[in-house]
């Protein structure tokens, strides 16, 4: 009963905080707002017809023309240029003795334009007859997976808001340290026991940071339509382990000797940060090169294996690291919280 | 000066996160260094990942053929092909392509040859489709022609393209430079903002508790003196940043900073940190919670990084998106250097645009800041 209260005096003050909503609650769902409206035409891109530019009179105009893809428009180079140069055309065709690509970027378009007239001029130095090319053939058995990197975004700051516990965790070790504060000399000085309070302390953060994940999951839901969770359950046992995970970081930031609860909680903010954006809040690019050039970074860092996980069990169906990534987020947690204990055990103070 | 000095000394107690800050930015901008471009023009490979199951000489020519041009990595079948189509689904991959163990009877019987996997709305898909057409496409025309493929000889007569020529205006090198350069101070810049916003926001909250406030409430040192003060120690901090991110990015390009408009890029990082200061401004005439400090300096860091097209293009982003973006200061940050000839005329109207953000976020926070003196 005891431990119930102290749970309810630990919830109570953290209600009554707006700036705690509004880093749990206001800010993810800002950021949610912002990433729907950025990333809305990122994944749905379309195949488009490419403009190019040809000499007026150049032989292969006629075969160009047939290409459904391919936009031509006879023009002179200098005109060409300009156009090109406005990201309005491709490129320029021209040569009269030799066929000649002139443009003015690299780019998927230019390559593709390129690859036509490529198989232009192997076509005619071939020397096989024009009809004994099939065009009609059909050589590829299609298969569809569509590339979405924007749903990492969503998905990292669905980790990075799991482990906010951090913040009320790092409060809760500040409080509880005689050195640092007048209520932790109190408890100190209190027959209240320390487990006990690290405990309601633990389980406080725990509802609330549960709460308000819930609150935002479901706002992502209604408000932004976003099917991200075809594998609720799977999913919300994942975001509640890495709740331990951030209760757990929490504790150890707040054990830092020496420092107020303010740049503990900055140095949190900063640490958050940095391990969101290796796991792609800043956009999928970077998380695609620390995967190349550092992987073990991202096996490590509980958020981008969150993340991971998440897009994995709820777009691809693919469970294979459901298990190790809930293995290493409970083993961090439980790591920490041992260390918290451990460090918090009979400690005693000259003077307070 | 002891204001001066204070908040100084406060900033000295977050050195070994202003520490962490600047080398957790270096990183980032060395990875960006190691993509730099070449020095002429370069098709874009695709990046292929091609399971051969039919071992033959038609599939290992095709395997030849496709990889002169792309980056092609042959995997096993027993590789696990819901990692490959998790690299699709990153963006990271291009396709997949299964030859069939059966690949030359489904030749000779007309029947398609190998599967694709690729996202079918993109243009790299289209370009897949090119690339692997024209490789059947020849064969079934030799095969139609002569009795025996000779598949060397074929691969040598795909492998000869036309020419490619980058106008003599365009300067690839310098352009690369530019481009490298750009993003560098586009990130710096909101590396920037989110570190005044979460350095100094913090830092002012110790220096606006209560307790500290009523001091100053009662002290002789008049108002004037003591903003002048303040923001003195702030801009002092902010230069520092400044000049630290942008001889780093020298230091990083040396010897590639031709064709760079670096004065004005010195210009932007500078206007943008005081724009971040005046907002700060705001944000501390408001509130002194750290909880809504981080916030908020998260959400108009982030929010104003991603709508500015400096995390993600403005290209490939919605119409209302990019129409949002030139109403924001840091998009206009990104205009003042947004060409490596640009001039200083074009340059002003962005500048102007930063500077009238900052002297309004000035103003509305010396509003506040005056409210509250009334008020207490």
């Amino acid at each position: 009963m005891v431990i119930l209260r102290m749970i309810r005096y630990l919830i109570s003050i953290n209600f009554k905080d707006f700036g705690y909503w509004f880093w749990t609650l206001c800010y993810p769902l800002l950021m949610c707002g912002l990433f729907t409206m950025t990333t809305s035409s990122m994944g749905g891109t379309e195949i488009e017809d490419i403009e190019v530019g040809i000499e007026p009179g150049h032989p292969v105009t006629e075969v160009l023309g047939t290409i459904d893809f391919i936009v031509l428009t006879e023009l002179g180079e200098s005109e060409a240029v300009d156009r090109m140069k406005a990201g309005e055309m491709a490129g320029y065709v021209h040569g009269s003795t030799e066929l000649e690509l002139l443009v003015t970027e690299t780019g998927i378009n230019q390559t593709i334009l390129q690859s036509v007239l490529d198989q232009i001029r192997n076509v005619s130095a071939s020397g096989i007859p024009f009809q004994n090319f099939d065009y009609d053939q059909e050589y590829i058995i299609p298969n569809s997976q569509n590339a979405e990197p924007e749903t990492v975004l969503f998905y990292a700051l669905i980790s990075m808001i799991s482990i906010y516990g951090m913040f009320s965790a790092i409060e809760f070790v500040s409080t509880v340290q005689p050195n640092l504060s007048l209520m932790g000399a109190r408890f100190s000085a209190s027959p209240y026991s320390k487990y006990k309070f690290l405990f309601s302390s633990v389980a406080s953060s725990l509802l609330l940071n549960v709460l308000s994940n819930t609150v935002v999951l479901s706002a992502i839901a209604i408000f932004y339509q976003m099917s991200l969770f075809t594998e609720l359950w799977s999913t919300l046992l994942l975001i509640f382990i890495a709740n331990m995970t951030g209760i757990g970081l929490g504790l150890f930031i707040g054990l830092i000797p020496g420092i107020n609860a303010n740049i503990k909680t900055t140095f949190a903010v900063i640490f958050m940060i940095t391990l969101s954006f290796l796991a792609g809040l800043m956009g999928p690019e970077i998380r695609t090169i620390i995967g190349e050039n550092m992987p073990w970074l991202n096996t490590l860092n509980p958020l981008a294996r969150m993340t991971d996980t998440m897009y994995r069990i709820n777009f691809l169906g693919n469970y294979s690291d459901y298990l190790p990534t809930i293995g290493l987020l409970l083993a961090y947690a439980l790591l920490l919280f041992g260390v918290t204990l451990l460090v918090l055990r009979r400690k005693q103070y000259d003077s307070i | 000066m002891t204001v001066f000095k204070s908040i100084l000394l406060h900033f000295w107690k977050y050195k070994y996160l202003m520490l962490i800050f600047l080398t957790a930015f270096f990183i980032f901008a060395f990875g960006f260094s190691q993509n730099s471009g070449g020095q002429a023009y370069e098709s874009e490979a695709l990046d292929l990942k091609v399971i051969d199951q039919s071992r033959s000489e038609i599939s290992r020519g095709f395997i030849d053929y496709l990889s002169s041009d792309n980056t092609v990595e042959v995997v096993d079948d027993s590789t696990d092909f819901g990692a490959l189509e998790e690299e699709i689904f990153l963006g990271i991959s291009d396709g997949i392509i299964r030859i069939p163990s059966n690949l030359e009877e489904r030749l000779a019987d007309a029947a398609p040859a190998v599967e694709v996997i690729s996202d079918q709305r993109g243009m790299a898909h289209l370009q897949i489709e090119n690339v692997v057409n024209r490789y059947f496409i020849f064969l079934d025309a030799e095969q139609s022609t002569s009795s025996e493929v000779d598949i060397e000889q074929m691969n040598a007569l795909l492998a000869d393209g036309v020419p490619v020529e980058l106008h003599e205006s365009v300067d690839v090198a310098s352009q690369n430079n530019f481009s490298y350069m750009s993003t560098f101070i586009s990130f710096a810049g909101y590396w920037i903002m989110l570190f005044l916003l979460i350095i100094v926001g913090n830092v002012m909250s110790e220096f606006n508790t209560t307790e500290l406030r009523q001091r100053i409430d009662v002290s002789p040192m008049p108002t004037r003196t003591l903003m002048v003060q303040m923001i003195s120690a702030q801009t002092v901090i902010g230069l520092f940043v400044v000049c630290f991110m942008l001889y780093g990015g020298i230091m990083l390009r040396a010897g590639h900073l031709e064709g760079i408009p670096l004065v004005k890029m010195f210009v932007a990082l500078v206007l943008i940190t005081s724009f971040t200061l005046s907002i700060h401004y705001v944000i501390g005439a408001l509130t002194t919670n750290k909880f809504i400090i981080n916030g908020l300096a998260n959400f108009l860091a982030i929010g104003m990084a991603f709508m500015s097209g400096i995390m993600v293009p403005l290209e490939i982003m919605g119409e209302t998106a990019q129409n949002i973006a030139h109403y924001l200061p840091l998009y206009h940050f990104t205009q003042i250097y947004a060409e490596p000839d640009i001039s200083w005329t074009d340059s002003s109207f962005p500048i102007l645009i930063v500077v009238l953000y900052t002297a309004a976020f000035l103003i509305i926070g010396m509003i506040l800041e005056n409210k509250k003196k009334i008020a207490s």
